[in-house]
Parts: structure tokens; sequence; C-alpha cells
């Protein structure tokens, strides 16, 4: 099984599956408008590198997973949001927060390379594609 | 005393915030950060989830018993190459507060870390209250 833990050993044949069918449900989720699934992606590419970048307001790098399987990155986490000593909560829109979320990525990229940076609550991963992916220019000579 | 704080801004959508007239603004769209209030016997917390926001960005104003809290993100992208997949969007947060007159405006600090805004509101101390006693003659 070709699957590469970036940060934490590699999740198990039960979470590739997990995984694979709240990707399907994504998909399906994803047609219809409303309810989305969390946490949101972005995903960016340049010569060198395929970006991936999620909102994950107050994770702590320590709580975040990030994997690639087999063309397949997941990035997982939690959030525990606390309420302060001696306060009553008067509104509440946040919450605890508990994710899962993978994507395929476009290009073959080299898992091993992958950086993840965790910055003002936005997670940017950056993965360096494989030589073969990478656009070249083919010289053209006049015969 | 009121200390009461209500959110009166439920949407802050492009209609009621962004520039009129003005088609070249680069990112007109606001964004409504979620937020939690606390009460605590002195003061009232926001905390609002701000992801990309630092704190230099920020900007915090009280007129007329409301706050007004803005925060300006930088566009990440502009230097990272195209967008492959995009399901959300990038742009300054905003929300309104109505806030009540027990508030002492002058104290209202504010810190940023991780994403997340953090709004203390500390209360005026109780003035022009006063038991007076009645004593029996």
């Amino acid at each position: 099984m070709n699957t590469r833990a970036l940060f934490t050993p590699a999740g198990n044949a039960m979470t590739l599956v997990r995984n694979e069918v709240e990707r399907m449900f994504d998909n399906v989720l994803a047609s219809h408008s409303g309810t989305r699934a969390y946490p949101s992606l972005n995903m960016i590419d340049d010569d060198n590198n395929v970006y991936v970048e999620a909102e994950l307001p107050g994770v702590r790098m320590e709580d975040v997973d990030v994997t690639v399987a087999d063309g397949v990155l997941t990035i997982s986490g939690r959030r525990t949001v606390t309420t302060p000593v001696d306060t009553n909560a008067i509104r509440r829109e946040r919450g605890d927060l508990e994710f899962e979320r993978s994507i395929s990525l476009p290009a073959n990229v080299e898992a091993n390379g992958t950086e993840a940076v965790l910055r003002e609550g936005v997670l940017l991963l950056t993965m360096p594609k494989s030589e073969n992916a990478k656009a070249r220019r083919v010289q053209v000579t006049e015969g | 005393m009121n200390t009461s704080m209500t959110n009166y801004n439920t949407c802050c959508g492009t209609d009621a915030l962004a520039p009129r007239h003005d088609n070249v603004t680069k990112r007109p769209q606001y964004y409504r950060a979620p937020i939690d209030v606390y009460e605590a016997d002195g003061e009232f917390t926001i905390v609002a989830d701000m992801p990309g926001a630092t704190a230099d960005g920020i900007d915090l104003s009280v007129e007329d018993n409301t706050l007004e809290v803005t925060s300006t993100v930088s566009n990440r992208y502009e230097n990272l190459g195209r967008v492959l997949h995009r399901e959300y969007g990038i742009g300054d947060f905003h929300r309104r507060f109505r806030i009540g007159d027990g508030i002492d405006v002058s104290q209202i600090s504010a810190t940023c870390k991780d994403g997340i805004l953090t709004v203390r509101l500390p209360k005026l101390a109780p003035t022009g209250t006063r038991t007076i006693e009645v004593r029996a003659e």
C-alpha cells in the first residue's frame, strides 16, 4: 500500500476506506448547494509546486494530520473551543471542530517533499511536482 | 445600567458594505467572521474566527455605540500561481456590534493569534447607583 504519512503514522486500511467513502459524499454534497465539507480547500499550482490551502483558525499544528496516498491528499484534525472561566456564553457561532477531508491531487507530487505551514490560522501545503510532471519546453529545431 | 451588547448585523453582504460605483475595487467582498461572545462580571469578550488576519491589519472603531471590526486580509495567491480549485474566497472580514452605555470604550483592547481575534470590552464601574439607607426614627 502506497501510503505515506507526512506528519503522523499512516492511517490504517479502515481509514482509507472511510476517506474514500467521505470523498464520494463530498462529491455528492458539492453538487448540492448548502452543505459543505470542512475544511474548504483551495488548490493552486505553478511550474514547480502544487499548493493546497485550508482555513483552520485556532487549530494547532500538532492537531493536524496530513497524509498523501495514491494521489489523494487527506487533511484531518480537531479544534476545541473552550469557554473562558467564570463567563457565560451569550452568543456562540464558533464550535468544536473534528474534520477530515480528502482531495485528489492533479499531478504527481513528491509526497516526501511536502511542506506544511500553519500561519494565522491558514494551513498551506506545498508539494513539489515530480520531475516528469513538470512542464517541459521542447526545443524545436529545423530539420 | 445597560451593558447589553447586541450583534445587530446579521449579515454584511456586499449590498451594505461594498463600495458603490467602484467596479475596479480589487476585493469588494467582505466576509462575516463567526463569533462567540462571553460575559463575565467585569467585561465582555468577543472571539472571532478570522483566518489569515494579522494584528496590524485589524481595525477596531467605536462610534455611536457601535463597535466596528474590520480585518484586512492580503491576497495570498497573488504570487502563487493559478487557482485550480476554489472552495472559498479570500477577503476582508467585517462585523459590527451594538454596544451599550455600560462599556468603557477607552479600555477596549484586542489581540490576534492563530487567526483568532479576541476583543475585550471592560464594563464601566457602576456609577450613579448607591444604596440609601433608610433609618427608622
